[in-house]
């Protein structure tokens, strides 16, 4: 009976967990309570998420029939697809061309992927701002597919990238080789090949356009509400229920974009 | 029989950055020949195939494939298919969809692309593994695959690169015989780059011996091993005892007595010495007899420091009273006297009069 130890009058549980154990669970805990939390809470059936009162779906459900919402739902899904399939295509174009060629200023281009990939949210948010305001555009569902795209760029790039670098580079000499010019051997091996990257890279740029707060505020109009925004107005005004609700389907469907993406990535390495 | 020429390199160089890889190379390819490539690491060997396939661009020179030059051919426009040294096969294609990869990029019919996969598969005895990922095949079925899908083209040249080097010693000895049957038997001109020169030896119809960016010496097997044209070509061909020798007199105009450490010899070549040049014995270990120092005369004195018994051959090291060591294989035969001589025994060695090579003796590099 080992575990009565643990339960000894006098002794905490902190005394009967080694202390590297007990690290550990406190820095998890951590991290993810809150969001179980908050996602019990949109379960329950108490309006002010006091104590538990019963499982209920009204929230989903009026989640569902609150016109807003489902307008901003519908911004950002198209935001969100327009932009990772933008981005998969110009970062997949960019990834092969940094693979197959050798040319001046290769690494620098690379170190700036990183550069995009590292920078402050706030600053890229503003300077779009200020260019887009130079450009005259109007800041709506168009800049914030351009803002967006962006940002996912570096991700879809990087992703491709490193999977092209894991092939033999022989492959493509072995298409031309019989009989495939350029752009044949890229279409009938580079690409069937990097496939799984790119539709992870895609999958990432999906989730990260979603959960985007900080680029869309500043970059769309008055007229174009996204889901993050949408949170942001609710719990002004004090967290909701609705908003429970709201972002344990957001955090859902990251999750499971996130899961796939990394499944894509590694299902074919032993 | 001589045989018209397929392919042939005219002064051809190519860098790589600073390095030189090849350096004013000529080399005419006979039709329906194997010839070998045979070299140090680094020597441009492989240089010489990714050139003929268009893979390099010569820096300078031209490269003529049935006579026409293929400067400006891009690699899918040259008839020639390479068997890469990683096999290079497409993971996400099953083995017939390999193989029928050069065909689709020819646009042939479907039927005829099945029948030729099919043959080809059958030419390597991979029938039945058709749909298979190359990945589930063993290292030896992969390399056949990547055979197949060359040889599937009909090029005018196959190029093989260190494809059997990955494989271990009892596959490669069955592939090189494959191989060549697989080449008498299509007619094709394949040209085979390795380091190993047993391979080279024993497949070759010529070999083309390289360093640094050059052919040092280009001929049938036989002519490499027992007649180099130096001592590199002498030392990269086959097991080499070199000893330094001093001509004494010319006794005839094939004829020499030269001086090994106060031991005279007498050797015979078809290189012009004068009298007090220097110059260098190549014996081969399978050449040289040891026998009993009491019961022999002539050849050179020494004793024994190690014996090795190999099965097929018996080896042992020498020290020769002149100061090197050699070292001898012999073969097992009913009439050799006494193989089994103890470390310590004195013994003499000695070899078939003529079976020498003789070589001007070279500063070292």
């Amino acid at each position: 009976m080992k575990n009565t130890a643990r339960f000894e009058p006098g002794k905490g549980i902190a005394a009967a967990i080694p202390p590297g154990r007990l690290y550990g669970v406190l820095i998890y805990a951590f991290l993810y309570l809150p969001m179980a939390v908050l996602i019990l809470g949109s379960f329950n059936a108490s309006k002010y998420g006091i104590g538990w009162q019963g499982f209920t779906l009204d929230w989903y459900e009026s989640l569902a029939n609150d016109a807003e919402i489902l307008t901003a739902a519908r911004n950002s899904l198209a935001v969100a697809a327009l932009s990772a399939s933008l981005a998969t295509v110009v970062g997949t174009l960019g990834a092969v061309g940094l693979h197959r060629y050798r040319f001046r200023g290769r690494k620098f281009l690379m170190g700036l992927l990183f550069v995009t990939l590292m920078s402050p949210d706030i600053v890229m948010a503003v300077s779009l701002l200020v260019l887009f305001i130079g450009l005259h555009l109007e800041l709506g569902l168009f800049t914030l597919w351009l803002a967006h795209t962006g940002f996912c760029l570096p991700f879809v790039t990087l992703t491709v990238h490193a999977r092209l670098q894991g092939f033999d580079n022989a492959l493509v000499e072995a298409a031309r080789d019989l009989g495939a010019g350029e752009w044949t051997a890229i279409r009938r091996v580079v690409l069937p090949l990097a496939l799984p990257a790119i539709a992870a890279g895609w999958l990432m740029s999906f989730t990260l356009s979603l959960d985007d707060a900080v680029v869309s505020f500043f970059v769309t109009g008055p007229d174009f509400e996204v889901l993050p925004l949408r949170i942001y107005s609710m719990v002004r005004l004090g967290v909701k229920p609705e908003v429970n609700a709201l972002a344990s389907l957001l955090f859902a469907v990251s999750l499971s974009f996130v899961v796939l993406a990394q499944w894509l990535l590694h299902k074919d390495r032993h | 029989m001589t045989r018209s020429t397929i392919a042939s390199f005219r002064a051809v160089s190519k860098h790589y950055g600073s390095h030189c890889a090849l350096r004013d190379f000529n080399l005419e390819l006979r039709e329906g020949e194997l010839l070998t490539l045979l070299g140090p690491s680094g020597c441009g060997k492989t240089t010489v195939l990714r050139l003929l396939a268009g893979l390099e661009i010569p820096d300078s020179g031209e490269i003529f494939l049935d006579g026409r030059t293929l400067a400006g051919v891009p690699p899918e426009a040259r008839n020639v298919n390479t068997v890469f040294q990683s096999y290079a096969l497409f993971p996400h294609l099953s083995v017939a969809e390999n193989v029928a990869f050069g065909l689709r990029m020819k646009k042939l019919g479907s039927a005829e692309i099945r029948a030729r996969t099919a043959e080809a598969l059958r030419m390597v005895r991979l029938d039945g593994l058709g749909g298979h990922r190359p990945l589930q095949l063993s290292g030896g079925q992969q390399q056949r695959v990547a055979l197949a899908r060359a040889l599937v083209n009909r090029p005018r040249v196959l190029l093989l690169d260190e494809c059997l080097s990955a494989l271990d010693y009892q596959l490669r000895r069955e592939m090189q015989l494959e191989l060549k049957g697989l080449q008498r038997q299509t007619g094709i001109t394949f040209v085979f780059v390795t380091h190993d020169r047993e391979e080279a030896l024993s497949m070759s119809d010529r070999i083309a011996v390289m360093r640094t960016g050059r052919i040092e010496q280009l001929g049938p097997p036989r002519d490499i091993y027992e007649r180099p044209a130096n001592l590199f070509v002498a030392q990269f061909a086959g097991e080499s005892n070199v000893l330094e020798a001093t001509v004494t007199a010319i006794t005839a105009p094939d004829s020499l007595i030269v001086e090994l450490a106060g031991t005279p010899l007498t050797v015979r070549t078809d290189r012009r010495f004068r009298v007090g040049a220097r110059l260098v014995l190549v014996l081969r270990p399978e050449d040289l007899h040891v026998h009993d120092d009491a019961a022999a005369e002539g050849g050179l004195a020494g004793h024994v420091l190690e014996r090795t018994y190999r099965g097929v051959t018996l080896d042992t090291v020498i020290a020769l009273d002149a100061g090197p060591r050699i070292k001898t294989s012999e073969f097992f035969r009913e009439d050799t006297p006494a193989l089994d001589h103890p470390p310590g025994q004195r013994v003499r060695v000695s070899w078939t009069p003529g079976w020498e090579i003789v070589l001007p003796h070279e500063p070292e590099t």
